[in-house]
């Protein structure tokens, strides 16, 4: 009757040690399936007054493929006014494109280094892995 | 001496009526209605004679309203300077016979005058009634245009609705402006059988704000993007389908006099409950002003175009790219 009892307590053991319970409350911790991936949008350093270049897309993929066919699983609302942009992922590896424009008259553009002059578009492009429960910042580099 | 003190208790006894009558005769008050649009060269007043009203009219779920027949003479004062007002006046319009939208009811007579109004400019609305001998008068300062910060005219930049994300919108409000009305307005072809339909979509908000010139952000939530557009469009079947052709953004902005009358009307707990504010001295209604700014050519991300065209939950709208 006694190994009974001492696996019937072990049992009880190790089912509480599995349930994340909060002590002294009913509440679950809920389990941790995502990370972090916070994206320093920082504009590139040009002689352009920086007003003048405005944030355009900051999109991410599973695959390098998918990026350049442009089948996103997420892409961000990108301000002027805000640098910093956070996505709840599942682990694993994402590629990223982050897309900068500029609106300055004449060939100002051109002469900053965005390709074709006003509006022309400069691509970050990188990967980055995302991890369990991190929080993972990246900052995208423009050529 | 006896005669005069008869004659006083007399006095008394046939001056003293117990009633009084608080109303006038009930012939009806001026009811005005003229918001003055920043953007356009002709501005409108509209005219009815309206009543206190009637026992048990919550069950009509409407007021009163008649039309004004009695002679009447209106114009406006624009105090650019404080020394010479220029006078516009109105004449009776007769090129719209019969009015939409929250003027359907045809008891409002139309008045157009010619008057491009000047921003932050003081502006005094005049009816004169000759017949009365009485004015019905009111004031408003007028607006600016407001500045849209986002989304912005920039080519490149898409708007995203997705799980992931929202939409915030960015307006710099501009001085004497209390409420405003914004929203992105899809263009929405559909091809059902043979037929061609064009439909808009809004997507948008209002909002009430009682400091000028204060920058306004407002969150667009996806998720409600989405219901909204499940409410509206049902499932197609064949070879129909939907396409999103165009995409704009605009907003309305109003003086502060609309701010006033939007919230006291939505405070009321019956549509039918009566307007609580006027802007106007003898009579009801409002007097203020408008300005509109648009952002065209907008466009939606790769993003939210695979989401309205392939995920599940959107795909039997039938949206096509």
């Amino acid at each position: 009757m006694k190994p009974i009892r001492y696996l019937l307590l072990l049992l009880i053991t190790v089912s509480m040690t599995q349930c994340n319970i909060i002590p002294g409350t009913d509440e679950v911790i809920p389990k941790v399936t995502t990370g972090v991936l916070e994206v320093d949008f920082k504009l590139p350093t040009t002689s352009l007054p920086s007003p003048r270049i405005h944030r355009i897309d900051l999109s991410l993929a599973r695959s390098a493929d998918s990026l350049y066919r442009g089948i996103f699983i997420s892409s961000a609302n990108v301000y002027d006014d805000k640098s910093l942009y956070r996505f709840v992922l599942a682990p694993g590896t994402y590629y990223y494109q982050a897309g900068v424009t500029c609106s300055c008259l004449g060939d100002s553009c051109l002469w900053g280094g965005f390709p074709g002059g006003r509006y022309g578009v400069r691509w970050a492009i990188d990967w980055v892995e995302v991890k369990l429960g991190e929080v993972i910042r990246e900052s995208p580099s423009f050529q | 001496m006896h005669k005069v003190w008869c004659f006083i208790v007399l006095l008394f006894l046939i001056s003293c009526e117990n009633e009084v009558r608080v109303n006038m005769v009930n012939d009806g008050l001026p009811f005005v209605y003229c918001i003055l649009d920043m953007d356009d060269s002709l501005q409108q007043v509209r005219l009815a004679k309206s009543f206190f009203p009637a026992k048990g009219y919550d069950t009509l779920g409407h007021l009163t309203i008649q039309r004004w027949t009695e002679p009447v003479e209106i114009y406006i004062e624009e105090w650019t300077d404080t020394e010479n007002p220029v006078v516009y006046n109105f004449h009776q319009a007769d090129t719209i016979r019969q009015d939409t939208g929250y003027f359907s009811n045809p008891s409002f007579t139309l008045y157009q005058a010619a008057l491009k109004p000047v921003p932050n400019v003081k502006y005094f609305l005049y009816l004169y009634f000759p017949t009365r001998n009485m004015y019905t008068y009111a004031s408003t300062l007028t607006i600016e245009h407001p500045e849209i910060l986002t989304p912005a005219a920039i080519p490149g930049r898409k708007i995203t609705f997705s799980d992931m994300d929202d939409f915030i919108v960015e307006l710099r409000l501009p001085p004497n402006s209390g409420f405003h009305q914004f929203d992105f307005i899809f263009t929405i072809e559909e091809h059902i059988g043979s037929e061609l339909k064009i439909d808009y979509f809004n997507f948008g908000g209002q909002t009430y704000e009682a400091n000028n010139s204060q920058l306004l952000l407002y969150l667009l939530n996806s998720s409600r993007f989405y219901s909204d557009l499940l409410n509206r469009y049902d499932t197609l079947s064949g070879s129909d389908y939907r396409r999103i052709t165009g995409l704009e953004f605009s907003t309305y902005s109003y003086g502060d006099e609309m701010r006033l009358y939007n919230q006291l009307y939505n405070n009321g707990s019956q549509p039918w409950e009566i307007q609580s504010y006027s802007s106007f001295k003898n009579g009801f209604g409002i007097f203020s002003s408008k300005s509109n700014k648009r952002i065209t050519n907008l466009e939606l991300s790769d993003l939210t175009y695979r989401l309205l065209t392939s995920d599940s939950r959107y795909a039997h709208m039938k949206f096509i790219r």
